[in-house]
């Protein structure tokens, strides 16, 4: 199992590293998308910014704590766009009958799909994560260390969450904007403090569309370390992953070829 | 750039009735990709509950205001048709020389186009937001007798919207890729545009400097004469949009016939 484990740890980071290959190769179209994405998501602050101009805190959240939202909501959509970038795309795959390629191949075929792509993009989610984690958080290495955890963990959610939405396409054929809008829905809520939510809604927020646990619980980790939201924390994306592995396979016996020949590149 | 006579206002009336029809076919979709709105709207109807609560004031506007507020700005933004990425690709590839010999104005074409287009868009985005607002918040009180003035300012900051829009994709005949010029004005009309607070609620130097820009007459003035409506604040708006206008019109002109002389056509 081990082994099993290690190899695949081997063929994600091959696929990652052949990715940022191909993304370099164009290295000022690389440069403008990380530079302009680290200002797209700076401009987001701003709204924040302005408010707490008017206001000293929301239910608890300062300024500080809502740069921490940031930092990890972005830092989790980093993790899952250059890692599994494939997740965003999965419904039409399956819809167009794109799996194939990847059916007829002698690797598990849902992380095959999902590390087959990455947005380049997303590296200016990263340096904006990391940098905003910097400035507010002046970490330690250990502080450092777990800040990555948890938004590979964040990762994670958004990913189990992303094919899970995606694998409606077994049952509901082209329903690729229904997914969209629900990893969409994810995101935003990802990136307000949960204190502006009433009790119904948070529910749903840890629940539903877990955006609960790709930044409000991370940040309540970063602020006020408990071993109980850790454990919640990494069993919920475990689960969740197990959850979305299931619910794929189980659509996979649904799947029809689309008898395409295409070429498995980037659109 | 053609002058527009009589006859000639028919061509486009009908070009605008054209692209209007097209967008109705697909009324479906349109109300379909509203949930974004509905997404946003719900997220800020909770936050303006708990930031303001029912007596706060952000810039002169309560919770309900607020939310009303962010419906118009939000609409006028989400319905932007996507005409102008279609006027860079044309003017990249060299199309552009097949709507040259047309008998048509080029900028008046799309001009029109785009007013029908966001016509359909602005009706399902705004009925739906609308519906939304008056569930969540309640009814916005409207000064109907002063409408005419409200709709007189969003026709003018549709035109500023569609020639700012206009202009940037006219920069493909200078620059090799346009889509970062359109991003940077994206993200300006977020901030300059006032899209989820008024300008007002900025600090003085920013306020200073979105009072300068055309986004300020075109997105936050229009919404919030709607929800709290001011005659100082008609006026000043009217005569930002109306000098935009003129300025952008020029603008847009001097680009397109500059811009025309550099196209090569090899035959095709």
């Amino acid at each position: 199992m081990f082994t099993e484990a290690k190899r695949a740890v081997r063929f994600v980071f091959q696929y990652f590293s052949a990715n940022l290959q191909s993304a370099m190769e164009y290295r000022g179209a690389f440069l403008s998308q990380v530079v302009f994405m680290f200002i797209n998501n700076l401009m987001l602050l701003f709204f924040w910014w302005v408010l707490f101009t008017q206001i000293e805190t929301l239910n608890g959240w300062s300024f500080e704590h809502v740069m921490l939202l940031y930092a990890v909501a972005s830092g989790a959509y980093a993790c899952q766009a250059l890692l599994f970038g494939g997740s965003f795309t999965l419904s039409r795959a399956i819809a167009e009958g794109r799996l194939d390629f990847y059916l007829a191949l002698p690797k598990p075929v849902l992380l095959h799909v999902l590390i087959s792509r990455s947005a380049a993009s997303a590296w200016g989610d990263l340096v904006f994560s990391l940098a905003i984690f910097a400035l507010t958080a002046a970490p330690s290495p250990g502080l450092l260390l777990a800040f990555l955890i948890l938004i590979f963990a964040g990762g994670v959610v958004m990913t189990s969450f992303a094919v899970l939405a995606n694998s409606l396409s077994f049952w509901l054929g082209q329903s690729e904007q229904l997914a969209d809008e629900l990893i969409e829905a994810l995101l935003t809520f990802s990136l307000y403090p949960e204190g502006i939510f009433s009790a119904a809604t948070r529910f749903v927020l840890y629940t539903v569309i877990p955006a609960g646990f790709v930044s409000y619980l991370p940040v309540r980790i970063l602020t006020d370390f408990t071993l109980v939201h850790v454990v919640l924390m990494i069993l919920f994306a475990l689960g969740l992953a197990l959850l979305a592995r299931l619910v794929f396979y189980l659509g996979l016996k649904r799947y029809e070829s689309g008898n395409l020949v295409v070429i498995n590149a980037t659109e | 750039m053609q002058l527009v006579s009589g006859g000639a206002l028919r061509k486009y009336v009908r070009i605008a009735e054209i692209s209007f029809t097209n967008r109705v076919v697909y009324l479906a979709d349109h109300f379909a990709s509203s949930i974004f709105l509905i997404l946003i709207l719900f997220i800020f109807s909770q936050l303006w509950k708990t930031v303001l609560g029912p007596s706060g004031e952000i810039a002169g506007l309560d919770s309900t205001a607020m939310l009303w507020y962010m419906l118009f700005t939000e609409t006028i933004a989400l319905s932007i048709p996507r005409a102008h990425y279609l006027v860079s690709e044309e003017v990249k590839s060299g199309d552009v020389a097949y709507k040259l010999i047309r008998p048509y104005s080029y900028i008046l074409y799309y001009f029109a186009a785009y007013c029908g287009e966001f016509a359909v868009r602005a009706a399902t985005n705004l009925s739906v937001g609308a519906a939304f607002a008056y569930l969540t918040m309640g009814p916005l009180t409207v000064n109907w007798g002063k409408f005419g003035w409200v709709l007189l300012g969003f026709a003018l900051a549709t035109s500023i919207n569609f020639l700012v829009c206009f202009c940037v994709a006219l920069l493909a005949f200078w620059l090799e890729e346009t889509r970062p010029y359109f991003w940077i004005l994206n993200k300006m009309t977020f901030i300059f545009g006032g899209l989820l607070v008024p300008v007002e609620a900025y600090p003085e130097g920013l306020r200073r400097i979105s009072y300068l820009l055309p986004l300020r007459y075109s997105f936050s003035a229009p919404a919030r004469l709607v929800v709290d409506f001011d005659y100082s604040l008609l006026w000043q708006m009217l005569a930002g949009q109306l000098v935009w206008t003129v300025l952008l019109a020029a603008l847009a002109a001097v680009m397109f016939r500059k811009g025309v002389r550099r196209v090569h056509v090899h035959g095709g």
